[in-house]
């Protein structure tokens, strides 16, 4: 399934939404904006909620720009789970599936793998107002799931849960989506939530994309970010995003591999397993002689490129496949009298490189 | 406007306003063979056309109160316009309209001005107590006032019970 935006515009009067052209694969695209950018408008135009004043909306091929809502298979996620108070649990998942649908055999099967799936097998008799938060959100999800979308369209779902049951919610949402590989588009305005879920991401400012790209794409940028938004420049200029391969884990500290470059992390990883790790910028220490120090990754780079913003330099460091930035004070680098060209020692202890994921292959 | 005159008017010029309408003289009465004024349908118009506001006006608070995303999402999960009215709407609007039928039928039940004027016979309740008291005083509609507190009591008692009952299972 490819779902594709084609010059969509729409005007509410005082805001206008586009022209937007966007493409979603069988991944998770993450939309970031400001409040009042357009996010939750941009998706209510791709379930029909709003109907665009130009332009296509194209799903796997065919226009969907004038089927109305309930034709479009879409499986929308709201920020209020909006759940059915006068149905129970199970009514409320079943909701949309027909009666022949509710009947047959396969789609029984398939109900309650996604039941399963989402670990709401005792909730099934309960009253909604007996749910808590994120126990709503993964009825509102299962409600979806059960009819097969074409499209996965979730409006900020984890914004009304509490911190803890957040994260929880965040990984078991992050393994739901994959399974399910169809388009899929997640508004927040969550760092983390990009972190753990984006496949891809595309920043809303002001009803127009500022920018977009894959995740790796933007969090390893080279290029200084041209957006405006401070908002995304904060997200996007934040970290170094990382790939690599677990070699070991011991007592908890994992040795994983990028490129030719060991580096160490801290968590439970099986061995051979794909990583994805965050490094914040500010993060990496830069020292022009090796040090004996406590910090387990000590990494002999190339400076190729510095950016100077204010008092503040993001300094390009390079290592056969490895690329990291590190962003230290201007003073720092003039004590240290480093240049382009200059080899350095990037230093960082284990604790720092912060698993979000295993890596897809 | 239309649903709140029964409430404005006293019930005698409503009933005047109904025989004008459907009296055995009236455009309405000449042209139909039907008997409207002093018939059980002549206490039927009467008595509908005053309770109307107590059950129209519960009704349309029901579903005004009824959160309009919960139309957007039944959309989004398949349903047409006229199954969501069905299966979401409906459903959430019947303790609205619970209250809205329990109230217009109390009020028909006290309905005397509008009745009197469209069908003074058969008697209902109400045109039973005033002529008993016209005729013997007070003492002589006892047995009536009764029977009407009777009834009067477990209408509220009714009522009651599904007030609580919505707050119960909506929380509004």
């Amino acid at each position: 399934m490819v779902l594709e935006l084609v010059n969509i515009r729409k005007n509410f009067g005082k805001f206008v939404l586009g022209p937007l052209n966007l493409t979603v694969n069988n991944d998770v695209m993450v939309i970031l904006g400001p409040t009042g950018s357009g996010k939750t408008s941009l998706i209510n135009l791709i379930a029909g909620i709003l109907s665009p004043d130009t332009g296509n909306i194209i799903l796997n091929g065919r226009e969907i720009t004038k089927q109305p809502i309930e034709k479009r298979k879409v499986g929308y996620v709201f920020q209020d789970p909006s759940l059915f108070p006068h149905l129970n649990v199970y009514n409320n998942i079943l909701f949309g599936l027909r009666r022949k649908e509710r009947e047959s055999k396969e789609k029984i099967i398939h109900t309650k793998k996604i039941i399963d799936d989402l670990d709401i097998a005792h909730l099934l008799d309960r009253r909604i107002d007996d749910l808590s938060g994120g126990e709503k959100q993964k009825v509102s999800l299962a409600r979806i799931l059960v009819l097969n979308p074409n499209v996965i369209l979730l409006d900020e779902p984890l914004s009304h849960i509490d911190l803890l049951a957040r994260d929880r919610l965040r990984i078991e949402l992050r393994s739901i989506l994959r399974q399910q590989q169809i388009p899929t588009i997640y508004v927040t305005h969550f760092e983390e939530d990009i972190y753990a879920l984006a496949d891809s991401i595309a920043f809303l400012d002001k009803g127009k994309i500022e920018e977009s790209g894959t995740l790796k794409e933007i969090l390893n940028s080279y290029t200084r970010p041209t957006s405006p938004s401070l908002f995304f420049n904060k997200i996007i200029s934040a970290g170094n995003y990382l790939t690599g391969e677990v070699i070991e884990c011991k007592n908890d500290l994992t040795e994983f591999k990028v490129g030719s470059i060991i580096l160490y992390t801290i968590g439970k990883f099986l061995p051979k397993s794909k990583i994805g790790v965050i490094i914040k910028r500010e993060d990496i220490i830069l020292s022009k002689e090796k040090i004996r120090t406590s910090a387990r990754n000590i990494v002999f780079v190339k400076i190729v490129e510095m950016v100077i913003t204010d008092n503040i330099i993001d300094v390009y460091l390079k290592s056969g496949n490895l690329n990291l930035i590190s962003r230290i004070t201007r003073s720092a680098a003039e004590d240290l009298k480093i240049e382009i060209g200059d080899n350095i020692y990037a230093v960082f202890k284990a604790s720092i490189p912060h698993p979000i994921r295993e890596e897809k292959e | 406007m239309i649903v709140i005159l029964p409430l404005v008017l006293p019930p005698l010029a409503s009933g005047t306003m109904l025989l004008g309408v459907f009296g055995p003289y009236s455009f309405l009465g000449k042209m139909i063979p039907v008997e409207f004024t002093q018939s059980s349908l002549g206490i039927i118009i009467a008595q509908t056309y005053v309770a109307s506001p107590f059950l129209i006006l519960p009704i349309q608070a029901a579903f005004e109160s009824i959160p309009e995303r919960y139309e957007t999402v039944a959309r989004t999960l398949g349903k047409k316009k006229w199954q969501v009215f069905f299966i979401v709407s409906l459903p959430l609007a019947k303790i609205g309209i619970l209250i809205g039928l329990l109230m217009a039928w109390i009020r028909s039940i006290g309905e005397l001005g509008a009745t009197i004027m469209m069908a003074y016979n058969p008697h209902t309740i109400s045109i039973q107590i005033f002529e008993d008291s016209a005729i013997g005083g007070i003492r002589n509609s006892v047995a009536g006032i009764i029977l009407v507190i009777i009834i009067a009591l477990v209408a509220l008692t009714i009522f009651i019970l599904i007030r609580r009952q919505r707050v119960l299972k909506f929380g509004w």
